[in-house]
C-alpha cells in the first residue's frame, strides 16, 4: 500500500514540474502531451494544476517589481559601512 | 528587556529579507525608482540607529515599514515645503455652470484605484509573508525565476544548479506558494 502511494507521490512530483514548467511556457510539446494525459487520470495534479495557475495569475496581477542584485548590494555595502563606522565609534 | 527570540534585529539579512518587500512598498507610493531607493536607504540608516529601541514587540519587518513610512511621509512634507505651500486651484471653465461646479469637479474619481491600490498591497504583503516562509534557496530561485523573469539558463549558471535541479527546486517553492496564497488570499 505505502509503495503504491510513494509511486503515486513520485508520479506527482514528476506531472507536477511538467506543469511548472508549463507556467512559464517552457515544457516542450511532449511533455505538455504526457501531461494532459495524466491529468485526466489524476485527481490530485488537476488540483495542483488548477492552483498553480492560479498562483501565477495573481502574481502576475501584483504587479512586482523587484531590485536588481547589484541595487541589492549596494544596501548591503552602505550597511555595512554604517555598521563599521558605529562599531569603531565605539570601539 | 532584551527582545523575544523571534523577534530579534539582524542588519546584516535585512536586504536580502526585506529590501523587496520594502521597495514594493515605496514604489506603489512614491512612484519613482530612484526616489524609492533613497528612502529605503534612509531606512536601513534609521533602523541602525535606533536599534537599541527596538523592544521586539512586533516582528523585525513591521518595525522597517513603521520608519519608511515616516520617511514617505517626510518626503511629501519635503516636496511640499519646497514648492512653498500645497496649492488647490479650481478653475471656472465654463462661465454658466455655476452653481453644480462643485460637486462636478471635486468629485473623486480616484475612488476605484484607491480601492484598487488597497488591494495589491493586500496582495503584495501576502505573497511576501508567504515568500518569506519558504526556505532560503527555494524563495531565492522562485523570485528569479517567476518576478525577475531570469531565463533558466541564467539562474543554473548563477547559481551552479542544473536545470532538472532547479525545476524540482520550483516546484517545491510553487506547491508551498500555493498553500500558503491559498490560506491568505485565493
Amino acid at each position: 500500500m505505502s509503495t503504491s502511494k510513494n509511486l503515486r507521490h513520485s508520479l506527482c512530483e514528476k506531472y507536477g514540474v511538467f506543469c511548472d514548467k508549463c507556467q512559464y511556457d517552457e515544457a516542450s510539446i511532449w511533455e505538455k502531451l504526457k501531461l494532459k494525459f495524466h491529468l485526466i487520470m489524476c485527481g490530485e495534479c488537476r488540483k495542483y494544476s488548477q492552483k498553480n495557475t492560479q498562483l501565477s495569475e495573481v502574481i502576475k496581477n501584483a504587479k512586482l517589481s523587484n531590485l536588481t542584485p547589484e541595487e541589492q548590494e549596494s544596501f548591503k555595502m552602505l550597511l555595512q559601512k554604517q555598521m563599521q563606522n558605529s562599531s569603531s565609534k565605539n570601539s | 528587556m532584551p527582545p523575544s527570540k523571534e523577534n530579534q534585529i539582524n542588519p546584516e539579512k535585512w536586504v536580502d529579507r526585506y529590501s523587496d518587500f520594502l521597495f514594493n512598498y515605496t514604489i506603489t507610493r512614491v512612484n519613482n525608482r530612484d526616489i524609492a531607493k533613497d528612502l529605503i536607504s534612509e531606512t536601513f540608516l534609521a533602523g541602525l540607529k535606533s536599534m537599541k529601541n527596538f523592544k521586539g514587540e512586533a516582528t523585525e519587518r513591521t518595525w522597517l515599514v513603521s520608519i519608511l513610512k515616516r520617511k514617505i511621509i517626510d518626503y511629501y512634507r519635503k516636496i511640499n515645503s519646497n514648492k512653498g505651500k500645497a496649492e488647490v486651484k479650481i478653475n471656472y471653465n465654463n462661465e454658466g455652470d455655476d452653481g453644480d461646479w462643485l460637486e462636478e469637479q471635486v468629485a473623486d474619481h480616484d475612488d476605484v484605484t484607491a480601492e484598487d491600490t488597497l488591494m495589491n498591497d493586500e496582495l503584495k504583503s501576502t505573497i511576501f509573508n508567504c515568500l518569506s516562509s519558504l526556505p532560503e534557496q527555494q524563495a531565492k530561485v522562485f523570485k528569479m525565476k517567476t518576478i525577475d523573469n531570469y531565463d533558466t539558463e541564467v539562474i543554473c549558471n548563477d547559481l551552479n544548479i542544473s536545470p532538472s535541479n532547479l525545476w524540482v527546486i520550483i516546484h517545491r517553492a510553487r506547491k508551498k506558494m500555493a498553500d500558503c496564497m491559498e490560506d491568505k488570499w485565493l
